[in-house]
C-alpha cells in the first residue's frame, strides 16, 4: 500500500507479516480483506502517509504499509 | 453493569492517539500519561466516579468540548438507568475454526476443573488461538494447552492460506458490517438521530474540519 498514489482508493487483501502483533494491531484497526482503503494525504517528505478507512484516519510509516497488500477497488 | 448496586464500566473507545487519556484524566481527576505519539497507554486505566447516585468505572476514553462532559455523564447514566437486560452477541467464525475453539474450549475446561463457566473456557480459547500475548502468558504453566494451541494454529493455517488471527479479524468485521447495515437502518427509519453521530465524527476522527472548542482536537 506503500506504492499506492495519493488519493487513490483500493482494496485490502492481506497483511503480509509473520509478526503477530503488528498484524493484530493493525487488523484490529480494521485493515482486514475487503476494507477500502483511500490514501489521504503525505507528510512533507513523503513518509510517514495519511490513510482514509472505516470513517478514520490512520498515520503509517511507508515501512509498515509495505506489508499492506492491496488491489485497486 | 449491575443495576442493584448502581455500579456501570464506561469503556470509552478513541482513535489511537485522539486524547483518550486526556479525556479520562479530566474525568477522573487522574494524572495518567499523555504523550503526543501512538502506544503510550500501555495499560487501561480504570477509575470509579460517583455521578447522580451510580458508580461509575472509567476504562479510557474519547476527546470532547468542556460542555460534552457534563451531558456525557448524563447521558451514560441514563442509558444504564434506561437499559434492559441483554444476552451477549455471538459472533459465529468458521466451521472448521468453530469446532478447533470447541475442542480447545473443553481442554481449557478440564484444565481448570470446573473452575472456569462454558463462556470463560470459550473466551479463553478464542483469544489462545488469536495469539494473545497476555492470554499466552497467563496460561503459560499449561505447557500441553499451549502446545496443542500452536499445532491447531498450524493446522487451520495451512488449511486455510491465513493465519488464525486474520480469520478471526475478518469474521469480526463481517459481524460489526452486519450490525451497522442493521442500525442505520434504524437510524434513518428514526429521523434525525444520524445527525449527532455525523456532528461528532469530525471530532472522533481528529481532523481539521473538527469546529468544538477542545483545543487538541486536529
Amino acid at each position: 500500500m506503500a506504492d499506492v498514489a495519493l488519493g487513490r482508493t483500493v482494496l485490502v487483501q492481506k497483511i503480509a507479516s509473520d509478526e503477530t502483533q503488528f498484524r493484530q494491531r493493525l487488523q484490529s484497526m480494521g485493515v482486514v480483506k475487503g476494507t477500502q482503503v483511500a490514501v489521504d494525504h503525505t507528510a512533507p517528505l513523503g513518509d510517514p502517509r495519511v490513510y482514509a478507512l472505516k470513517g478514520y484516519r490512520l498515520t503509517l510509516r511507508n515501512a509498515e504499509a509495505r506489508h499492506i497488500l492491496v488491489t485497486p477497488q | 453493569m449491575d443495576r442493584t448496586r448502581k455500579i456501570v464500566t464506561v469503556a470509552l473507545v478513541g482513535n489511537p492517539n485522539s486524547g483518550k487519556t486526556t479525556l479520562f484524566n479530566r474525568l477522573t481527576g487522574a494524572k495518567a500519561p499523555v504523550g503526543n505519539y501512538p502506544r503510550v497507554t500501555l495499560t487501561p486505566h480504570r477509575r470509579e466516579i460517583s455521578h447522580r447516585g451510580w458508580t461509575l468505572s472509567v476504562v479510557e476514553t474519547v476527546a470532547l468540548s468542556g460542555d460534552g462532559f457534563e451531558t456525557l455523564l448524563d447521558a451514560e447514566v441514563a442509558a444504564a438507568e434506561a437499559a434492559t437486560e441483554h444476552s451477549s452477541a455471538k459472533i459465529t467464525y468458521d466451521s472448521h475454526l468453530e469446532q478447533t475453539i470447541a475442542r480447545v474450549s473443553g481442554v481449557i475446561d478440564q484444565i481448570h476443573a470446573g473452575g472456569l463457566d462454558p463462556a470463560q473456557c470459550h473466551w479463553l480459547s478464542i483469544k489462545l488461538l488469536e495469539g494473545d500475548d497476555e492470554v499466552l502468558t497467563r496460561e503459560g504453566e499449561h505447557t500441553q494447552l499451549i502446545e496443542q494451541v500452536r499445532r491447531e494454529r498450524t493446522e487451520l493455517a495451512r488449511n486455510h492460506g491465513e493465519e488464525v488471527d486474520t480469520m478471526i479479524a475478518d469474521a469480526r468485521y463481517g459481524f460489526i458490517h452486519g450490525l451497522l447495515e442493521e442500525t442505520r437502518t434504524m437510524a434513518v427509519a428514526a429521523g434525525g438521530s444520524g445527525d449527532l453521530t455525523q456532528r461528532l465524527d469530525p471530532c472522533s476522527t481528529a481532523s481539521s474540519a473538527c469546529r468544538c472548542s477542545w483545543r487538541r482536537c486536529g
